[in-house]
């Protein structure tokens, strides 16, 4: 069977909500699967432990952290050894991609979550995170008529 | 119990990075694709998952174990109490949800994908997404010791 986007992103809707009921990913409410705020759970949480400060994180990870984050890191990276894609390389600026990745997880947190659970708040019926979703998908029109097609 | 959200994420995590990098899954980039050369390919992956998550989502609450959904507006759903966007009205709440959007969606496009697909690329070892990723563990503290006091009292 081969594994297109539509049939992944059906899988991560199920298993986002799996995680929640079943594994109980919760509170707060619709928080199955999201790579900004449990980017943030994670490393809050060894900041905390590490310099006795006390950085918000969500409710459900204040004794253990959520790992999803790390993985999708390991996931990916055993597939792509085992299909042969994997190759140190770099698309751009490393520091650029740094500077981006602070600034996107500001914005990300700002909204209340990164594009993943923007949707699936959409799907529980919250009508911010649709405009959230629909801002996303201006943001991505304006980024590539400034900077793709100038580039 | 305290480790089951844990053991889950973590068991979830491998599946959906291994599923990931075969089918370069990526919310932006679909919606990116979508206006740029009319190619929905990777935009079925945001509507797969959208309908995945409600196909889902109404038979758990018809089996009575999602007592949150359905239609439950705003307050409750970000990410913590007290949080940039928790503690405040409606307004103020549309005008973050607003300014964060437009935000992610500008800088994916720059960086090339969204928080998920540069995850993925980390894992396939493009270092520049490895950056990308510590960034992000930079900025989630920065964003609670100095931008959530400054956005509440900005906004309140």
């Amino acid at each position: 069977m081969k594994i297109t986007p539509g049939k992944v992103g059906l899988f991560a809707g199920f298993s986002a909500i799996i995680l929640e009921t079943i594994f109980k990913v919760t509170p707060p409410p619709a928080y199955g699967l999201c790579i900004a705020c449990h980017t943030r759970d994670l490393t809050n949480w060894i900041v905390n432990n590490a310099f006795g400060t006390s950085l918000g994180m969500a409710p459900v990870s204040k004794i253990i952290p959520v790992l999803t984050v790390v993985g999708i890191f390991i996931g990916a990276l055993v597939a792509a050894k085992a299909n042969g894609d994997f190759k140190l390389r770099t698309t751009h600026n490393m520091v650029v991609g740094f500077i981006l990745g602070l600034l996107v997880i500001n914005f990300a947190l700002l909204m209340g979550g990164c594009p993943v659970r923007m949707a699936l708040r959409t799907a529980y019926g919250d009508m911010i995170s649709l405009i959230g979703l629909v801002f996303i998908a201006i943001g991505v029109y304006v980024g590539t008529e400034f900077y793709l097609k100038r580039a | 119990m305290n480790w089951l959200p844990a053991i889950g994420t973590l068991i979830f995590g491998l599946i959906l990075g291994y599923l990931g990098q075969r089918s370069a899954l990526c919310f932006c980039g679909g919606i990116r694709d979508m206006i740029l050369i009319k190619d929905s390919w990777l935009f079925k992956g945001l509507i797969g998952f959208i309908g995945g998550a409600l196909i889902t989502a109404i038979l758990f609450s018809l089996l009575g174990q999602l007592p949150t959904f359905p239609w439950i507006v705003t307050k409750g759903f970000t990410a913590i109490p007290g949080d940039a966007a928790g503690s405040l009205g409606l307004m103020p709440h549309i005008i973050v949800t607003v300014i964060g959007g437009l935000g992610v969606g500008i800088l994916s496009i720059i960086q090339g994908g969204c928080p998920f697909r540069n995850f993925v690329m980390a894992g396939e070892g493009n270092k520049t997404a490895i950056a990308y990723v510590f960034g992000m563990a930079v900025g989630a503290v920065i964003f609670h010791q100095w931008v959530t006091p400054l956005v509440q009292s900005i906004l309140s």
